[in-house]
């Protein structure tokens, strides 16, 4: 499998009332063609930061160095034109909190053709509408017709992170990062949407960095795991691998945790 | 006698001109010293259920009695805040952030004992020492603090009157996976140290295993079933706790939406097993040994 | 504290607040500053100009020391007086003199002022219609003005943030109740209300009655705003989960009103107090103007302003403004400094009282 996307020497730093917060510190790792990565760390970790960085979606008091080459070349070095056709088109991202990918005074259908006219320079109405239903087929979500008619706020969580990866995949993106996509919703949806991101793996060839702080679904999603801890990637190798014999210490202690709790 | 006994406990709210039923006719008991998992996803009225008993909303039907006295009406307040105390889900926001733990912790005790400020230093001291958590904690402020230790500092002010109950709501959705096994440890030695009884609320099925005898699954404001431990676990009875168990274990992968019918059995639109006998809502029997069921599938 | 260290940062805010300290502490040390009391009056220095200060006499001889010369007068066709200075003698201006005698913050007996002169008159901002140095009037007038905005804030926001706590707080009838009342109470305009109150009262009072009069009056027509804002505010802070978990205890509600919801509400309530001040001294700046507020011979900054009531007396003795220009300076300081405060404890900077 020949590497996707690579991360090399990957630092963040934030300044915060004159102090300076190291969120990343030298993370390298890369993403291998039509694998699911996860990237696994509890809170503070970092690993919102790396998924922003991927993006160059850092605020303005970050300060990144290293380099993140995709297609040949560093993100970093790219100008905003050049981003602007990355974001989304190359590289998708889904956020935490379902609601966030939303505007809220907006309908899902506004936003929708929004999206696709704008990143795809789309604008024969059948071709959009085409795009749009065999999205939310792809997503399992039925009624298109009344969810397209309404509102985010009128709908579920699970509902709105379904049409939030219907967006990502309309625009046929070459890689998907998943900021905890689960973490806000209820079980019975977090494992439906676990399952929706192993079958758009399959049938779309996704490559995806998966970023959560629960075992339990890196298990089940993650071809390969790689773990972070206080903005350093401590280890990072195949799943069955890291379940069976971690190396790191600070990764053994969160096996044995888990397996403490299983 | 159980020390906390819910018989048919209903609390409605009026939004917008509809009602919401949260707790349907609910039954639940916890024994002394024992953990009773009350397990359900958001929405379910499980958050509901512990701030009617713990006194917070007076609820609109049934009764709730602890250690045999009634405490449904207000009347034995002080009995109740003695007896029955809460730890939150978030620890972030259970501590007022102007103020020092120590503070906190004092505002507790000077409820119901005359301290000294300068007295309970020492108890308080202790008391954190309890939980895990060095003296130099009570001079902190919460921001001080991780969630862990906030968490620890939530259950050590829970326990300073010696509450019989604790009803601990989702204590570790908000934690990390290695401070999430340290608090279910410490909540397992103040268990068997002090006798207290748990009420743990949770959406995790897998959680409650290490600390529940009993295991209550709720589905919209009702419990649809409910017995020891091992038998939920072994043998689930009810399609939904069936559900939460493949959900739980990442096993599930697709069902139809959920929606709550007018009448009869509430997990009716989701359910494979519905037939036209489920229009008419089921209620608790008893299956075996202490296994109680709401669905009409293993009824003989 | 932080939030000084980040007001430190502000420039426009640290210069507001100088203003503001130099103007508090003229008032204070009113009589230390002030060269004459402020009802001496002269016959011989009626609308007398601001007195000039010279270094170089007429001689080209330099001094040392500033000095002024005698203002002598005579009238014109019009009866008016023109001033002139008469030259033949030179008057030093010395410091840290003895004058008039009076009470070091009420109760040091002294007569040490800064500035003065002896033989002549130093008005520096020249003189009103009774010969009364402006500058002095406008020391002592300070005292009333600023002091009025400060206490009668202080006072609005104490029943506000009380009312507006429990309101909020319970909720319910007794929001119900005391939010009717309040709205009642703001839909009456401000201006016309305080008019009509003082009127209630009779017009002869004395200084210290009309005194607290105007700091009642300004306070109870300003407490019904505040109290809505914080009533708002409780409604959202008694759902927080320390809240719930204060109540779970067993904690009186009482004291959770007092000790986790009010100070929950210093941010908003310091920042509100400081840009509401003007407003205050404003209010004692009509009510004084219109002669209902601070009477003669005893002067606040609106009543110094009523003898610029003529447009005659501001064309021909133009520094008779200058009362006005002190109220729109410490206005636009307080308002400078509310603001950079604002911004300063704006919840998203994570920085509290």
């Amino acid at each position: 499998m020949r590497e996707i996307l690579t991360v090399k020497n990957l630092s963040v730093i934030y300044k915060v009332e004159e102090r300076k917060i190291h969120a990343l510190k030298e993370v390298s790792f890369s993403l291998r063609e039509g694998e699911i990565l996860g990237v696994v760390g509890e809170s503070g970790s970092g690993k919102t930061t790396l998924g922003l960085s991927i993006l160059s979606l850092l605020d303005e008091k970050a300060y990144a160095s290293g380099r993140i080459l995709f297609e040949g070349r560093d993100i970093f070095s790219l100008s905003e034109q050049e981003l602007l056709d990355i974001r989304g088109r190359k590289i998708g991202l889904i956020f935490q909190e379902p609601a966030a990918s939303f505007n809220p005074v907006l309908t899902i259908g506004y936003q929708f053709r929004e999206i696709l006219q704008k990143k795809l320079n789309l604008k024969e109405k059948n071709l959009v509408s085409q795009i749009i239903y065999d999205s939310f087929k792809r997503v399992k979500l039925v009624d298109e017709e009344r969810i397209l008619r309404s509102y985010p706020h009128t709908l579920s969580g699970g509902q709105l992170q379904r049409i939030a990866i219907a967006f990502s995949i309309a625009l046929s993106p070459l890689i998907l990062i998943a900021d905890e996509p689960t973490s806000n919703l209820d079980i019975t949806v977090e494992s439906q949407i676990i399952h929706l991101f192993l079958r758009l793996k399959e049938e779309l060839n996704l490559s995806v960095i998966f970023i959560t702080h629960n075992l339990d679904l890196a298990k089940v999603i993650c071809d390969r795991i790689g773990v972070l801890y206080k903005g350093k990637m401590r280890e990072i190798r195949e799943k069955e691998t890291l379940f069976r014999e971690p190396k790191d210490p600070y990764t053994k202690e969160l096996i044995e945790a888990f397996k403490k709790l299983e | 006698m159980k020390l906390l006994q819910v018989e048919k406990v209903k609390k409605y709210f009026v939004h917008k001109r509809k009602v919401v039923r949260a707790l349907d006719g609910v039954d639940l008991f916890v024994e002394e010293g024992q953990t009773s998992a009350l397990v359900g996803e958001s929405g379910c009225g499980k958050t509901t259920l512990a701030k009617v008993v713990v006194g917070l909303y007076p609820p609109q039907a049934g009764k709730i009695y602890l250690k045999g006295e009634e405490i449904t009406s207000k009347r034995n307040k002080a009995f109740l805040r003695r007896n029955v105390q809460m730890v939150f889900q978030n620890p972030y926001l259970s501590l007022d952030p102007r103020c020092t733990i120590f503070f906190s912790l004092y505002e507790a005790l000077s409820i119901f004992t005359k301290i000294k400020k300068k007295e309970a230093v020492p108890f308080l001291e202790e008391l954190l020492k309890s939980v895990e958590l060095p003296e130099s904690t009570l001079w902190r402020y919460p921001h001080q603090l991780s969630g862990g230790q906030l968490q620890r500092v939530c259950i050590a002010r829970s326990l300073i009157n010696n509450p019989s109950l604790l009803i601990l709501d989702e204590p570790t959705s908000a934690l990390d996976i290695s401070t999430t096994v340290k608090i279910i440890d410490l909540l397992l030695k103040i268990q068997e140290e002090k006798s207290v009884g748990f009420l743990f609320i949770s959406h995790n099925l897998k959680l409650v295993k290490h600390l529940a005898w009993w295991v209550f699954v709720m589905y919209y404001g009702k419990i649809v079933e409910f017995a020891p431990k091992d038998l939920i676990y072994k043998n689930p009875l009810h399609p939904y706790t069936k559900l939460l168990l493949d959900a739980t274990t990442l096993k599930l992968k697709d069902i139809p939406e959920s929606t709550l019918p007018e009448r009869g059995c509430r997990f009716f639109s989701r359910c494979p097993y519905k037939k036209d006998m489920c229009l008419k809502e089921p209620t608790l029997i008893e299956i075996e040994n202490n296994h109680f069921l709401a669905c009409y599938l293993k009824r003989k | 504290m932080r939030i000084f260290k980040e007001l430190i940062k502000n420039k426009l805010a640290m210069i507001s607040l100088v203003f503001l300290s130099l103007f508090y502490l003229g008032a204070v040390f009113a009589d230390f500053f002030s060269p004459y009391p402020y009802h001496e009056d002269d016959i011989e220095y009626l609308w007398s100009p601001p007195t000039r200060i010279h270094f170089f006499d007429f001689h080209k001889r330099i001094f040392f020391r500033p000095f002024v010369y005698k203002y002598k007068f005579y009238i014109d066709q019009y009866y008016r007086r023109i001033y002139y200075e008469d030259r033949s003698k030179v008057y030093p201006i010395k410091f840290f003199v003895h004058g008039f005698k009076y009470k070091l913050l009420g109760i040091i007996e002294t007569d040490l002022h800064l500035f003065g002169v002896s033989g002549t008159k130093l008005f520096l901002l020249g003189a009103d219609s009774k010969g009364r140095d402006l500058f002095s009037r406008i020391l002592y007038g300070s005292r009333v003005s600023l002091s009025i905005g400060l206490i009668g804030a202080s006072i609005s926001f104490f029943i506000g943030i009380l009312v507006g706590a429990i309101s909020g707080y319970f909720g319910g009838r007794v929001d119900n109740v005391i939010m009717r009342l309040v709205e009642m109470m703001m839909m009456v305009p401000a201006f016309y209300l305080m008019l009509a109150l003082r009127a209630s009262f009779p017009p002869n009072l004395s200084s210290t009655q009309v005194y607290l009069l105007i700091i009642v009056i300004l306070s109870f027509i300003g407490w019904a705003s505040i109290a809505r804002v914080i009533r708002g505010m409780a409604l959202s802070l008694r759902e927080r989960d320390y809240i719930y978990a204060a109540k779970v205890l067993g904690v009186s509600d009482f004291k959770i009103i007092f000790r986790h919801i009010i100070p929950h509400t210093f941010s908003y309530a310091l920042v509100a107090i400081v840009l509401s001040i003007p407003g205050y001294i404003l209010g004692e700046a009509a009510l004084s103007l219109l002669g209902l507020g601070i009477q003669e011979p005893q002067a606040s900054w609106g009543n110094l302003l009523s003898s610029a009531l003529g447009i005659v007396n501001i064309k021909i003795f133009p520094w008779i403004l200058t009362p006005g220009i002190f109220i729109v300076v410490s206005s636009m300081c307080f308002y400078i400094l509310g603001e950079s405060l604002r911004d300063i404890l704006d919840p998203k900077k994570k920085i509290s009282i």
